[in-house]
């Protein structure tokens, strides 16, 4: 039930700009006062004076960028996404389709658990299954560059079970469009 | 045959000239020795005046050869005067053998004594730092490599080094244990280094920006050669052939599986595939000591299991035989100075274990079961294995005498990795 909630969720928040303040309108109405020039002729070569409080432009970024950040787990030398993660890369998939300039990379971890070198292996088959799923939900597979860090980089530094759940992971970074994030909320740029 | 051996001594008298002061003396306390690698005869190291840093690095090399029962000084003893040795204590501990080392102005005299006969049995004089820090441990390191010479035909292990990884740097460490010294840096991330077969540089793969990269490092200089073609691709498990030609490494193909390539190291140029298995992984490369075959794990037939091929990528086929459903995925294989062995690490009883693998009876032997343990790489010794334990707690370097199954901690600072023994180094 979660997982089908969060992409709708999360798209309505970025188009919101930000979920605690009342949602501004997401096309200009014509009662919205037009911009003017001090001597009152309309500036048509100037874009539109910025009425957006810039808190709310920050306030979109961060959400669609923390969105995207939003890593995902796996089991026990498993590269499968996990059904329940897989609204997480759906909110993502959402996303990417609203602001074609983002591009991510997707960085696979594995626990310490099995032969070092073959986790750079392990971590590249997440990275790959994780692309793929996004693929398949209709993103352009060029849009997301894989990487793998096998064991090299521990979210949690444990060496037991509970860590190696954290660890076992693919992370995301946003490599490009990370400034467009804002740009469906009129009066961000 | 016999000619071969007479050429073999001949080139053994050319290239060592100043270590051959041969006495000639009775060897037959020496000749029992030959050819039986358990046998450890008991051994003192005699007091050395003003030599005190150089006989206790000797003393602990000797140890780890493992060819030895190291005796300790029963006492104060006087060192050898111009009288000889008063060999009766030492009789009276069943010593058989005895190592003497003497200023000799700037230079070390070691001699080597059978006790039972009181005779000399082989002496020679070397250039050695007699502080006994820093590059001249190496010096140090060779005296006990010629005394274990002298006694069992073959050199000794201790002027050689160790590569591994700590916290995702490239360490470096003397074979006792001593000059732990990082050689990349914190800021970045490293992995699986592999020795130059001259001892002058070291291959090893770095996390760039999404990207691993060869990079070849001197270890004068410092200099850094990134691998042409590496910079832009992920590249992983480096290794040397033999004669540094080539370098053989698993790169992630257009297919997007990793594959091994094979690159000409002197021209930086000429990366070519040599497995081409689609939906398979292959890595960890290594070459057998003629260079002319390269083994390799591969997920071909499901889990990893280690494969062979020739060096230009033909005649692919399973090297280490596994049972099917019984024996678990096997991994890291390195084969032997000698090429008469693999040694591999495989999943075993829900843990990794280290084994070998004789290429000609074509038998897997299990050399660990305390704890897990991986990634073993062979002395220049063929005798001695180094791996990653856990048994102590934390992964920490291991070494193994094949022949007596002593292990002693190679200690470093950190939770140690992937290590990767020299060969022999600072020869003559």
């Amino acid at each position: 039930m979660r997982s089908t909630l969060v992409p709708l969720t999360v798209a309505a928040m970025i188009l919101a700009g930000c979920s605690k303040k009342p949602a501004p309108e997401v096309v200009p109405t014509p009662s919205q006062p037009q911009p003017t020039t001090p001597s009152g002729t309309p500036e048509t070569t100037r874009p539109p004076v910025n009425t957006t409080d810039p808190t709310t432009c920050q306030n979109a970024i961060t959400s669609g960028a923390n969105e995207l950040s939003r890593m995902v787990n796996f089991d026990t030398d498993k590269y499968d996404v996990r059904p329940s993660d897989m609204g997480i890369l759906d909110a993502k998939a959402d996303l990417l389709k609203l602001f074609p300039q983002v591009r991510l990379r997707v960085t696979g971890h594995a626990d310490e658990r099995y032969t070092d070198e073959y986790n750079l292996v392990l971590g590249t088959r997440r990275s790959e299954s994780v692309r793929d799923y996004m693929v398949r939900k209709g993103i352009d597979g060029n849009r997301l560059e894989t990487a793998s860090l096998g064991e090299t980089a521990p979210f949690d530094p444990g060496h037991n079970e509970a860590a190696w759940d954290k660890n076992r992971r693919a992370e995301f970074t946003l490599l490009s469009g990370r400034e467009t994030l804002s740009s469906r909320i009129p009066g961000c740029s | 045959m016999i000619r071969f051996w007479v050429l073999a001594v001949l080139g053994a008298l050319i290239t060592l000239p100043s270590r051959l002061h041969g006495q000639d003396t009775t060897k037959v306390e020496l000749r029992l020795l030959y050819g039986n690698p358990k046998l450890r005869p008991a051994l003192v190291v005699l007091p050395a005046p003003g030599l005190d840093s150089v006989r206790a690095i000797v003393e602990r090399d000797l140890d780890f050869s493992d060819r030895f029962e190291l005796v300790p000084l029963p006492g104060p003893m006087d060192p050898p005067g111009a009288n000889g040795v008063n060999w009766g204590p030492y009789r009276a501990m069943s010593v058989v053998l005895a190592v003497d080392l003497q200023k000799s102005g700037d230079r070390v005299l070691v001699r080597l004594w059978g006790v039972t006969s009181g005779q000399i049995q082989q002496q020679t004089t070397l250039p050695v730092d007699q502080a006994g820090t820093g590059e001249g441990r190496l010096g140090i390191h060779q005296i006990s490599d010629e005394i274990v010479r002298w006694t069992s035909g073959s050199p000794g292990i201790a002027a050689s080094r160790l590569l591994y990884i700590s916290d995702n740097r490239v360490w470096r460490v003397d074979s006792d244990g001593y000059g732990n010294t990082a050689l990349t840096p914190a800021a970045r991330t490293a992995y699986s280094p592999a020795w130059a077969p001259d001892g002058r540089r070291f291959a090893f793969t770095e996390y760039q920006e999404g990207k691993w990269v060869i990079v070849l490092q001197a270890f004068g200089t410092g200099t850094r050669t990134i691998f042409p073609t590496t910079a832009t691709t992920v590249n992983i498990t480096p290794a040397f052939s033999p004669d540094g030609t080539r370098l053989a490494f698993s790169r992630i193909g257009t297919d997007r599986s990793y594959a091994i390539h094979q690159a000409n190291v002197p021209d930086l140029c000429c990366v070519e595939r040599l497995t081409v298995t689609r939906f398979a992984e292959s890595l960890q490369p290594t070459y057998s000591p003629d260079g002319r075959r390269i083994a390799f794990t591969t997920t071909r037939a499901g889990a990893p299991q280690i494969y062979v091929m020739s060096n230009d990528g033909t005649d692919q086929e399973l090297l280490v035989p596994y049972q099917y459903g019984v024996d678990g995925p096997s991994f890291a294989p390195e084969w032997s100075p000698d090429g008469t062995t693999l040694a591999f690490h495989r999943e075993t009883g829900g843990s990794f274990q280290v084994m070998t693998f004789n290429l000609a009876t074509e038998k897997v032997r299990q050399v660990t079961s305390e704890g897990r343990n991986e990634d073993p790489s062979w002395a220049p010794d063929g005798r001695h294995l180094v791996f990653v334990s856990n048994r102590g707690g934390r992964g920490q370097l291991h070494v193994i005498d094949l022949e007596t199954s002593r292990v002693r901690v190679l200690r470093t600072p950190g939770t140690a990795q992937l290590p990767a023994w020299s060969r022999r180094l600072g020869g003559p």
